[in-house]
């Protein structure tokens, strides 16, 4: 039983390797090209460059990359911890409850996924609440855009830990805040580190919503400063390859330490019936 | 409406002081706005406080402001911008916070920032008739007295005019479109330059003949179809046609050079002038193939070839290339287009609208510009413009050229002209699942859609 | 205990209010102006036109094929990426040695911006030197033009948006299964059930709560596709590969902002109907589970 399991386990392993090839050569192709010069760089092809040039990140970092990458994490931080935080109390709320209200809630959570993000009267009204043009009132607006999906998979996950738990916990005299904290928090660390990844690499990635709703440059994250410094992006593959890499290489870093979470939640925290 | 939306903000606004979310670098505008929360029609004063108060916040500690910019990300980049935006800077102690906008939505960010009362101090805008929509008598300095008017180009003069007021600077390259072609594949096929359309048609026979495609065209992003160069020469002969399409007394179905135009679209697609491939070329692949000769000729513009094509990397160079008219079945002698220029303009009612204006009379000086366009490949759009240099093209050219350029009009001057959509239509009908009336419908049902959301009532 | 006691109301106020402030109201706000003859040249003294807007889009020839491609889009895109999320979740979480490099690099495509698949795809389906073009001269068969013709550009345009979207459904599906108590699955083992049964009648049902919403998300992301498009199509050749997201864009981008709230709404509603419908039907789902 067990032999045969793992000797299953390996083909699986190389057909998955051998699939991958999907979806590396993209990737690869990404990568070469950002070293190659303009004229070889327009065939995006997987060859390899006839001249190495590493000069084409200089060309792309040049401009207040510091400022930049210091914005981005900055807002990037804030508003995964404000999704991620808000998200989790109200999933808490409304999965455990089980109310009507809760129920009726959660639906209009759902729709919430659905209407867009709308420009116009968003920044009038961060401009009655004086937060317009600043670093915090966009954090807020990217908590508010991202609750829904993130408040749909958390109250997935914490439907799937047995009330019997809780139950054990209330009888200790734990209620709110430090049943939430004592025995959904510990067993919901897969699912935030999960759902942290994901909102971490929209807020990252968001091109157009910081650029209606900050109003200096000083204040730009990395893909917008990245991206206006050489302003045509179709013309220069190899520039925009240089780009890519450089904006996408922290959320790679980022899930590569998160998966550790995620892996450690799998072996340790693995809900108990 | 309106004074719902106030009474409920009031009310978020209480609540939004109970979690204290608002603290940090946005406390000054908490504060200012606050007293304006309650006075529902106070929406214009007030962001106009809280950009005040932004202004103050970003500028830097010496005595120099900060002005603020947008502009179109693309173009915002282009040298002698780049150039003449340092220059000032170092000459007047001041800074600019250039916002170079996402340029496929540059437009629509700008408006939608403008219509909530967030106007920079700077904005470059392409001169058309959309520049109605920044409303520009309220918001833009009026330059009509400046001493900078009178060194302004004749031919570009008009571009910078909004109800007659000069409304900005015209501080841009200004091109020549035409007809570009390899020429020396002409001189090895011994052709030479079509002057009507039959001989335009029999250049492309003949270069299909030797298996050459004859015509590079990116339909596939419907822009690069220029069918202007179809209308401008039409619109030239019978100037009241824009006066009633824009007073929706006319369609394009009333025009009958429309229809030729259409026409031509089609049968060039059908007999291979555009090669195989018309409806997934993009304008990517300009450089590429006409660099390797796949294709002799492309509808351009003569600045295109020293910015932007690829000498380098190909076996022809951007001088193997001479500009001719463009035929597009409307016009027998062909057409070349003028240059298009985009303005810099300055907010009148910004906190810092003198260095703003400082800043546009210091680009408006001779010694000034002539050092942001020197070498740079453009016609002169100042008078006292030495330093740039004619395109290679315009000057093999120069008696064509100056003949038959035509100051383009269909696209500044038909409210509701629309590059894209039209080009989507004309790729529709050739590609055979449109007919040319159906095709004529869909562009005009479009124009139409605009002009009716710009109508005053 | 009380329930009401156990779980306080107030622990979910600030999210409420953050959602509502910032969310809730400026969205239905911006539907008002669906009604009006809102556009970029009038922006003061809007005028009310009740349904001139919605009628006039409905009406619109542009509409049928946006419908129907929009629906390709989403039913396409919602399949491929659940069915193949799962398959290489469900390999994934077994004792495979080069696991956590082999996550990785399935989830890396969900890294990149849709304006980055766009052209990386744009690229692959190229009529020259596109990759998916050279494998074909590989094979001997002639070039196509991928991005030319409606069937072979909605299928590319289906292919970037699966292969930028089963990483997030393979993590999503993922964090599912780990938190499928391994007891269950040990006890099951103990009974003697083959590995077909504890999928069928353990792990499946566990998971299916995480598995409906990666398919509502799917769906819905799907219905809403449009930068993909814009950046690789741009809604073309012609029509042919526009959705509802582009042609919101397109009035948008023409000053016609009234219309493009009207699009917006029609759609919306649409979007309404399709999730409440899909809701009800995994929620009777669930139960027969």
């Amino acid at each position: 039983m067990k032999k045969k399991r793992t000797f299953a386990n390996r083909i699986l392993e190389i057909i998955l390797w051998l699939f991958s090839i999907v979806t590396i050569y993209p990737m690869l192709m990404v990568v070469l090209t950002s070293f190659k010069n303009k004229g070889e760089a327009s065939y995006l092809n997987i060859s390899l460059p006839s001249e190495w040039h590493p000069e084409n990140y200089l060309a792309v970092l040049e401009k207040d990359f510091v400022q930049s990458l210091f914005n981005s994490v900055f807002i990037t931080f804030v508003s995964v911890l404000l999704i991620t935080s808000l998200s989790a109390f109200i999933s808490f709320i409304i999965a455990r409850r089980d109310t009507r209200g809760c129920r009726i809630a959660y639906k209009i959570i759902t729709l919430g996924i659905i209407a867009p993000f709308t420009a116009l009267p968003t920044i009038q009204l961060l401009q009655k609440l004086g937060l317009y043009g600043g670093r915090i009132g966009l954090c807020l607006v990217y908590a508010a855009l991202y609750l829904p999906f993130t408040t749909m998979m958390l109250s997935g996950f914490i439907k799937g830990i047995p009330r019997e738990l809780d139950e054990a916990a209330v009888m200790d005299g734990a209620v709110g805040w430090r049943l939430f904290v004592k025995v959904v928090l510990p067993l919901l660390k897969p699912a935030l580190a999960t759902t942290g990844v994901l909102n971490f690499m929209w807020v990252w990635n968001e091109l157009q919503i910081p650029m209606y709703l900050l109003n200096s440059s000083a204040k730009w994250t990395l893909p917008l400063s990245v991206y206006n410094f050489y302003g045509q992006f179709s013309r220069s593959w190899n520039l925009v390859c240089a780009d890519v890499v450089l904006v996408s290489l922290p959320v790679i870093l980022v899930y590569i330490f998160a998966q550790k979470w995620v892996i450690a939640g799998m072996t340790a925290g693995a809900v108990k019936g | 409406m309106k004074r719902k939306l106030a009474l409920v903000l009031t009310g978020a606004m209480m609540v939004s002081t109970l979690f204290g979310c608002g603290g940090g670098s946005s406390q000054k505008e908490a504060g200012s706005s606050g007293t304006e929360a309650g006075s529902s029609g106070a929406e214009a004063a007030g962001s106009q406080e809280s950009q005040d108060s932004e202004a103050k916040e970003s500028a830097p500690s010496g005595d120099g402001v900060t002005l603020t910019l947008y502009c179109n990300a693309d173009d915002l980049a282009k040298p002698y911008m780049q150039k003449i935006i340092s220059m000032w800077e170092e000459s007047s102690g001041n800074k600019i916070d250039q916002q170079g906008l996402d340029t496929d939505n540059a437009e629509t960010i700008a408006l939608t920032k403008f219509t909530t009362g967030d106007i920079p101090d700077l904005y470059v805008h392409f001169g058309n008739s959309n520049l109605k929509n920044f409303n520009p008598e309220e918001n833009f300095v009026d330059w009509t007295d400046a001493e900078w008017v009178a060194d302004i180009q004749d031919s570009v003069l008009p571009q910078a005019t909004y109800n007659d007021r000069i409304i900005g600077l015209p501080f841009w390259e200004a091109s020549n479109s035409g007809c570009f072609y390899n020429k020396k594949i002409f001189e090895e096929l011994e052709i030479s330059q079509p002057t009507t359309q039959a001989e335009f048609d029999a250049v492309c026979d003949k270069l299909l003949e030797n298996g050459i495609q004859p015509i590079y065209m990116a339909a596939a992003d419907a822009w690069p179809m220029l069918y202007q160069f179809a209308l401008d020469p039409v619109l030239e002969a019978h100037p009241e046609y824009i006066e009633k399409l824009n007073a929706d007394e006319m369609n394009y179905a009333d025009i009958p050079e429309f229809k030729s135009m259409c026409e031509w679209f089609r049968s060039a697609a059908e007999k291979g002038y555009l090669g195989p491939n018309y409806a997934s070329d993009t304008w990517d692949y300009c450089s590429e193939v006409l660099g390797t000769g796949e294709a002799a000729m492309m509808f351009c513009w003569d600045t295109w070839f020293d910015t932007d094509y690829d000498s380098e990397s190909y076996d022809y160079t951007g001088e193997d290339f001479g500009i001719m008219p463009v035929f597009m079945g409307t016009c027998d002698e062909g057409t070349y287009e003028g240059g298009n220029v985009n303005l810099m303009m300055a907010n009148k009612n910004g906190p810092n609208v003198e260095a703003a204006m400082d800043f546009i009379n210091f680009m408006s000086v001779p010694d000034n510009y002539n050092v942001a366009f020197e070498g740079v490949s453009t016609a002169a759009v100042f008078k006292g413009q030495t330093t740039n240099v004619n395109s290679t093209q315009y000057e093999e050219n120069k008696e064509s050229v100056d003949k038959l350029i035509r100051a383009s009009s269909a696209q500044p001057k038909i409210v509701g002209y629309n590059q894209n959509e039209g080009g989507k239509a004309l790729l529709q009908l050739m590609s055979g699942s449109i007919s040319v009336d159906e095709c004529i419908k869909l562009i005009d049902d479009d124009r139409i859609a605009t002009l009716k959301s710009f109508a005053q009532e | 205990m009380n329930r009401k006691k156990i779980y306080p109301l107030y622990m979910a106020i600030i999210p409420a209010i953050v959602f509502i402030i910032f969310f809730i109201i400026p969205s239905t706000v911006g539907y008002y102006y669906a009604f009006t003859n809102w556009s970029a040249a009038r922006t003061d003294h809007l005028k009310f036109v009740g349904l001139e807007n919605i009628l006039s889009i409905i009406q619109s020839a542009k509409v049928p094929v946006a419908f129907a491609n929009t629906l390709i889009y989403a039913v396409v895109k919602t399949i491929m990426v659940t069915l193949l999320g799962f398959v290489f979740a469900y390999i994934l979480n077994r004792e495979i040695k080069t696991r956590t490099a082999l996550r990785t690099i399935y989830f890396i495509p969900s890294v990149f911006s849709c304006l980055v698949v766009g052209l990386i795809f744009s690229a692959v389906f190229q009529t020259r030197h596109g990759t998916a073009n050279s494998i074909l001269n590989l094979l001997g068969m002639a070039n196509v033009q991928w991005l030319g013709s409606r069937g072979t550009a909605v299928f590319a345009i289906c292919v970037a948006e699966v292969w930028r979207n089963v990483g997030y459904a393979i993590i999503i599906t993922l964090a599912g299964m780990q938190s499928v108590s391994s007891d269950y699955i040990e006890a099951g083992m103990l009974d003697g059930a083959s590995e077909w049964q504890l999928f069928r009648h353990i792990t499946l049902p566990l998971i299916m709560p995480t598995v409906n919403v990666n398919i509502l998300f799917s769906m819905i992301y799907g219905l809403k596709m449009f930068d993909l498009i814009y950046v690789m199509t741009g809604g073309g050749p012609g029509n042919a590969t526009e959705s509802f997201g582009t042609l919101m864009m397109n009035e948008m981008s023409a000053g016609r902002y009234a219309q493009s709230v009207a699009v917006n709404l029609v759609f919306t509603v649409l979007l309404v109907i399709v999730s409440m419908a899909y809701q009800k039907f995994s929620a009777r789902w669930e139960t027969v589970e």
